[in-house]
């Protein structure tokens, strides 16, 4: 028997025994079909007395067969309680399902019914097979859709459905958190010894359970008769045998996880849920060498750099060897040559928007298209750059939307996208040449996210995906102040980083000429004339618009001018109003907003009032908020500095950057009153 | 010699287009894409089977014109694509690919978890990346829901130019067909074949059409043919469209014994309303009985999406979607003893036009009108929590459909005026000497004015709506202590909210001055751009009263050292008044605003952004008051 064991796997076809134990462990609150009178009397959540549905308990249980290669059975069993209108959207349930090729997942045995109970009666409706519909949403993704009968305040709605996948790479994820309370949440996955996964946990919540068994699974095995052809070929015939494994089964459960609610300056919800993750790492079959799916980082360094959609597109340098070349001829200094790729790539690839660290093809392909993915585009960035004999390499990165990820061993379906690490001397740069308007050394906003991996055969580390600009803007006014009150001059505004970024954005999406129709408009008293801009296209330098400032006075002199001198720039309105923060604010990039304004004081006319000096800290150097006036004959001159030093600040910090805007704006709001010298 | 100059550019870029983009530079300008030449063609087999074959050939000149490398062909049970075709071409006529059916990606329509459909879309794309190139698409759908006769808008996307478009409709000889034309240079083109009338429209160079802040539907103003069918049949069932009347004729054999419920059900029904008179407190009882005991699904495949689920199926699962819905609400109230009648509509804020002398298919959804003594009383019946009788800014205000047994009759339903759409608010606000405050706000909300807080009541949880009470009270700092809302359901409903907030350095001191800006929650902070010349209409379609009444009390040992002016605007567009009154320590601020809706001249929006920017300039002035010196 054993001697046939691995011919087993590989060439004949088997079935799941009946032997697998398929109940999972102790206890089971829900029992498919029953639901008692208390809970369909509650009328209340007391956990979360405003919830408007609440998960009873949800149940998952992962387990692998075997039919022409292995699959992984998913069984999930939910149970909720309506409690008001706004929770009915939990009776309407899409369960997407995967189709690549041949390979594919089935989503079969729904089965559903709706509790009520009416005049002391309880009434139990069935999920009809005819009112679950079958979509295809694209060419891969498909969605089992139903709706359940008789949704009232006070149902209770379960159902159960099992989803078969050839797909092992992702074992079936977990999420013990949703956007209503989930009050019992277990998972079960019972693993072969042929399978090691990596189970990455993450949230603020901890497990009320977590254990794991060890146990025999048998397999009957059942193969049938094979003709193979060609030389030596012929008939075999068929027959079944027993199979033993051992295997792992480990558990899972969270009580009472609270709802789950968006909140500003965030990367991600998906980052703050409780769930877990599975990634597969080795496949070792009885009497077989293991597999390694991915493992440790010297190995997935090894495996990518070889991957004909990865390391192998890193050496096909063929078709941009004379642009290289050229670039070479014509720079010396390597940072030049750097420069001068990024914006080789950048003016030749237009991006598609697609993500992912994986080529979509031969890269030489996206540079004749003259279009492709961010692989493609940044794989070629990267390969240009070597072939430059610049120190170069690519880095896996998650971008911020795409959530965390985590350290330590690989699990590499927590990546999304991938840049370009160049090290010059002691200097690194991370380039990404996915947007034209980015300068060489710039991340996009969205990869701001944590650390990347840099994949290179010496060089192996994480790197930090910190900004290297900030939201840099510079106000500087000159104004002189009419006896009516009005004011007429100038104002330069400039802008660095990423707020330089996000004004050539918009210039290239509108055009200069209705940019400037846009800034160029009458609001209240202050009307804006004449914009010019300077360094649209320069990426390295400072953006500037200069335009013309006036304000409408009075029809004739006035004896008092009250004016607000950060001219209605400044901060009105705090953008930290709610009492208190659960997760980090995450602006992602620092900022920094300098403001100076002189005003010339008429003659005849003396300052009565001016706002005072003000400095504000926030505790251990996170950010600091500086008013200055400084007077000078007729000339008054106030700066307003707000520097926000970190891209991250913790839940605790919260009320410090509450109160830390309020006195902003509180400032911002102060007035200049002047006073006409009375002429005795 | 700068005439030569022109002359020399048009020829230099005739040359760099090469053979096949000799594009007129009139169509250029402004354009990413220009739609050399568009065939439409519509044969019409018999009435319950028609063949739509459109030929396209666009030529794109930089990467915003992409789009028009992408082919959407619509498709569902009764809408079958018989093929489509594409080649692309690079800019010296030289052919880059043919479109593989393979490459033509089929995807669902339809992506809320609370609808089936089976509306789907077939997408085919031919993007390049070096410019121009062209593009030339041809497909063909067929059809066997003859409801709709295809529309034919030639310059359907912006900053795109049409260099030559066409439609044609082939009638088979005995059928008749309708057709309204709207801003066209040249009226149709008929002529007969023997077995075939046909007509034609032809269109030239049309440049791009931009569009205006408040200007009115694109729909409005572009060239564009609808058509509509005389005698059609969709699955079987015949009818004519010549009249609101036969339409609605139509549609009473598709909803023909669907209203038929459960003997048990009415008995239930009866059972609840007896002892009652009163009609509209029976109307109240089935309502609520709708409201507790079904959902809206939106479950619509072939026929599905014009014919109602019977009223047994919708008493037994509890959901169906408007059509079930309301189909089931008139069999209760039949079974209580009042008829009503099923009534088709345009829903949604912006979805008001309909062409009332044109009849066809216009409305994508179904209410309920019952007839009163005095008026009309009409019921949304996908809502778990509206009010009987309140059309709001969802159907409120246009004109609908009622299918009578005699046939369709075309009404308005209620309108909502600058009267009915309400915020009233009286607060007082109690300041200290460092500035901050504490006030006490309560608004009254109605008609379409309540329907954010109406929302807000019934999907937030009590934690979202405090949050969201955060995001939308517009004062610079502030703390919410308390709040409650609370909604009187009603014909003309309203929610009248309590706020107990209190404020962070609500007024600025400047040394020995305190600022008042006396506008505590209700500043306008934006006013639209005066965009110079205009070409179209302006066009307000919200009418509402804002009326705030706001009572300072100051600290003590401050004088009045400023105080603004009275405001009094009356224009065509709304009134505007704003006062500040001072007793003593007590400043009283009242502002009114009226904005009426209406359809003005082009040459007004200049006025009217002014009268806009008055209010603005309004909403910021300030109080001044100096320390007295003791």
């Amino acid at each position: 028997m054993k001697l046939q064991t691995s011919t087993l796997f590989f060439s004949l076809v088997l079935l799941l025994g009946t032997g697998l134990s398929r109940g999972y462990a102790q206890d089971q609150p829900a029992k498919f079909g029953k639901v008692d009178e208390e809970t369909l009397k509650m009328r209340v959540y007391d956990q979360d007395t405003s919830a408007a549905a609440v998960v009873l308990s949800d149940h998952g249980y992962s387990y692998f067969t075997y039919n022409k290669g292995f699959k992984v059975v998913f069984e999930r069993h939910t149970r909720i309680k309506v409690l008001k209108k706004s929770g009915y959207d939990v009776a309407n349930i899409s369960v997407p399902y995967y189709q690549r090729n041949s390979k594919k997942e089935s989503v079969y045995s729904i089965k559903g019914f709706t509790y009520n109970q009416e005049g002391g009666k309880v009434t139990k409706d069935k999920l009809e097979s005819k009112a679950v519909f079958d979509e295809q949403t694209n060419e891969n993704w498909f969605a089992k859709k139903f709706t359940m009968p008789n949704v009232k305040e006070g149902s209770v709605i379960e159902y159960s459905y099992t989803i078969t996948s050839d797909f092992l790479y992702n074992l079936r994820e977990w999420e013990f958190q949703s956007t209503i309370p989930v009050a019992y949440s277990e998972y079960n996955v019972r693993i072969p010894e042929y399978f090691h996964y990596k189970q990455e946990q993450q949230g603020y919540l901890r497990f009320d359970e977590s254990t794991k068994t060890k146990s025999k699974d048998s397999f009957t095995v059942v193969w049938s008769s094979n003709i193979t052809p060609g030389m030596g070929g012929g008939r075999t015939s068929g027959g079944s045998g027993q199979v033993e494994a051992s295997s792992d089964t480990y558990r899972w459960v969270i009580r009472n996880a609270p709802a789950l609610r968006p909140e500003k300056y965030i990367t991600t919800l998906r980052d703050y849920q409780s769930k877990i993750d599975f990634e597969l790492q080795t496949v070792k079959y009885p009497n077989e060498l293991p597999q390694v799916m991915t493992g440790n980082w010297d190995d997935v360094t090894k495996d990518l750099l070889m991957a004909e959609k990865f390391g192998s597109q890193l050496n096909r340098k063929g078709f941009f060897k004379a642009e290289i070349a050229a670039i070479t001829a014509k720079h010396t200094n390597p940072e030049q040559q750097m420069i001068a790729i990024h914006n080789l790539v950048k003016s030749s690839v237009k991006w598609n928007n697609k993500y992912g660290y994986y080529t979509s093809g031969p890269i030489r392909k996206a540079f004749e298209n003259r279009s492709g993915s961010v692989a493609d585009i940044n794989l070629m960035l990267t390969a240009m750059l070597q072939d430059a004999g610049l120190n170069a390499g690519p880095v896996l990165v998650s971008t911020r939307e795409h959530g965390r990820v985590p350290q330590g061993s690989p699990m590499l379906n927590k990546f999304n996208y991938v840049i370009a690490h160049v090290k010059l001397g002691d200097k690194e740069y991370l380039l990404d040449a996915t947007d034209p308007l980015l300068p060489a050394g710039m991340l996009p906003v969205r990869c701001l996210n944590g650390q990347g991996r840099l994949i290179k055969k010496d060089d192996q580390r994480w790197v930090a995906l910190t900004p290297t600009g900030k939201l840099t803007k510079f106000f500087n006014g000159e104004l002189t102040i009419n006896p009516n009150g009005g004011l007429t001059g100038t104002v330069t505004e400039s802008s660095a980083g990423y707020n330089a970024l996000s004004i050539r954005r918009t210039i290239l999406e509108d055009g200069k000429e209705k940019f400037a129709e846009k800034i160029s408009k009458e609001v209240g008293n202050y009307k804006v004339e004449k914009p010019e801009f300077k360094n649209v296209e320069d990426l390295n330098q400072t953006l500037s618009v200069h335009y013309s400032l006036s304000a409408s006075g009075n029809s004739q002199p006035v004896d008092v001018i009250y004016l607000n001198p950060m001219l209605g720039q400044g901060e009105t309105e705090n953008p930290f109003k709610l009492e208190e923060r659960l997760y980090p604010v995450d602006l992602a990039v620092p900022i920094d907003y300098t403001y100076v304004i002189k005003f010339v004081i008429p003659e005849g006319y003396e300052i009565e009032e001016s706002p005072k000096g003000a400095i504000i800290s926030l505790p251990e150097d996170g950010g600091k908020f500086m008013y200055m006036v400084q007077r000078e004959g007729n000339v008054l001159q106030i700066m307003s500095k707000i520097n926000m030093l970190k891209p991250v600040y913790f839940a605790p910090e919260y009320p410090y950057l509450k109160e830390f805007y309020n006195q902003i704006v509180a400032k911002h709001a102060e007035q200049i009153v002047l006073k006409k010298i009375s002429s005795n | 010699m700068k005439r030569n100059l022109h002359k020399l550019l048009i020829i230099m870029l005739w040359v760099m287009a090469g053979p096949v983009l000799g594009a007129d530079p009139d169509l250029l300008k402004g354009a990413n894409a220009i739609i050399n030449q568009e065939e439409k063609v519509f044969t019409v087999h018999s009435p319950s089977k028609g063949t739509t074959h459109v030929k396209r050939v666009v030529t794109i000149y930089n990467e915003h014109g992409n789009d028009h490398a992408k082919l959407y062909v619509h498709h569902d049970k009764l809408n079958k694509v018989d093929f489509i075709k594409g080649t692309s071409y690079d800019g010296n006529g030289k052919k880059i690919k043919s479109l593989k059916n393979s490459e033509i990606r089929n995807v669902s329509a339809s992506s809320a978890d609370n609808e089936v459909l089976d509306n789907r879309v077939m997408i085919a794309e031919l993007t390049h990346r070096v410019y121009p190139y062209k593009v030339e698409f041809e497909y063909q759908t067929t059809t066997s829901n003859m409801l709709f006769y295809p529309n034919w808008v030639p310059l359907n996307s912006s900053k795109t130019s049409v260099a030559k478009a066409s439609f044609q409709v082939m009638m088979p000889k005995g059928m008749k067909l309708r057709y309204r034309e709207s801003n066209l240079a040249e009226k149709v083109k008929q002529w007969s074949t023997t077995t075939h009338d046909m007509y034609s429209w032809e269109i030239s160079n049309l440049t791009p059409v931009e569009s205006e802040p408040y200007a009115p539907s694109m729909l409005e103003l572009l060239p564009m043919v609808r058509t509509a069918p005389s005698d059609f049949e969709v699955q079987g069932y015949k009818g004519n469209m010549d009249s609101w009347e036969a339409y609605g004729k139509w549609i009473n054999q598709l909803n023909q014994g669907r209203d038929v419920l459960p003997e048990a059900t009415k008995a239930k029904l009866q059972a609840m309303v007896a002892g009652i008179d009163d009609p509209v407190e029976k109307i109240n009882k089935v309502y609520q009985y709708l409201q507790s005991n079904t959902r809206y699904v939106s479950i619509q495949l072939g026929l599905g999406g014009w014919q109602p689920f019977e009223a047994s199926f919708v008493d037994s699962k509890g959901y169906g979607d408007c059509k079930a819905l309301t189909n089931y609400t008139k069999a209760m109230l039949q079974a209580v003893g009042i008829p009503s009648i099923y009534a088709l509509v345009n829903g949604g804020s912006d979805e008001r036009e309909v062409l009332t002398d044109f009849p066809s298919s216009q409305f994508n959804h179904v209410i309920l009108s019952v007839p009163m003594k005095q008026d009309t009383l009409w019921l949304e019946c996908t809502s778990q929590f509206e009010s009987a009788g309140f059309s709001g800014s969802f159907t409120g205000d246009r004109h609908a459909l009622l299918i009578t047994p005699e046939g369709g009759k075309l009404v308005k339903t209620q309108e909502y005026t600058a009267k009915d759409n309400v915020q009233s608010r009286l607060a007082t606000v109690k300041l200290d000497e460092s500035g901050n405050a504490v006030a006490q706000v309560q608004t009254r909300y109605t008609g379409i004015e309540h329907e954010d807080h109406r929302d807000v009541i019934h999907n937030l949880s009590p934690e979202e709506q405090r949050k969201w009470l955060y995001r939308n009270i517009s004062i610079p700092a502030f703390d919410v202590k308390s709040y409650s809302f609370n909604l009187k359901k009603g014909r003309m409903p309203e929610v009248n909210e309590k706020l107990e907030l209190s404020l962070r350095q609500f007024v600025t001191i400047s040394g020995k001055r305190m600022f008042l800006t006396p506008n505590l929650m209700n500043r306008w902070n934006t006013v639209p751009q005066n965009t110079g010349k205009r070409k179209y209409e302006v066009v307000r379609s919200s009418a509402y009263t804002n009326v705030d009444t706001i009572i300072y009390e100051m600290p003590a040992g401050f004088a009045l050292e400023f105080k603004p002016n009275d405001f009094s605007f009356s224009t065509a567009f709304g009134k505007f008044e704003s006062k500040v009154t001072i007793d003593g320590r007590q400043v009283t601020y009242i502002r009114t605003l009226q904005m009426d809706k209406g359809r003005y001249k082009p040459e007004v929006y200049a006025a009217m952004v002014a009268f806009m920017n008055d209010v603005y300039k309004a909403d910021q002035q300030q109080v001044v008051f100096v320390k007295s010196i003791k």
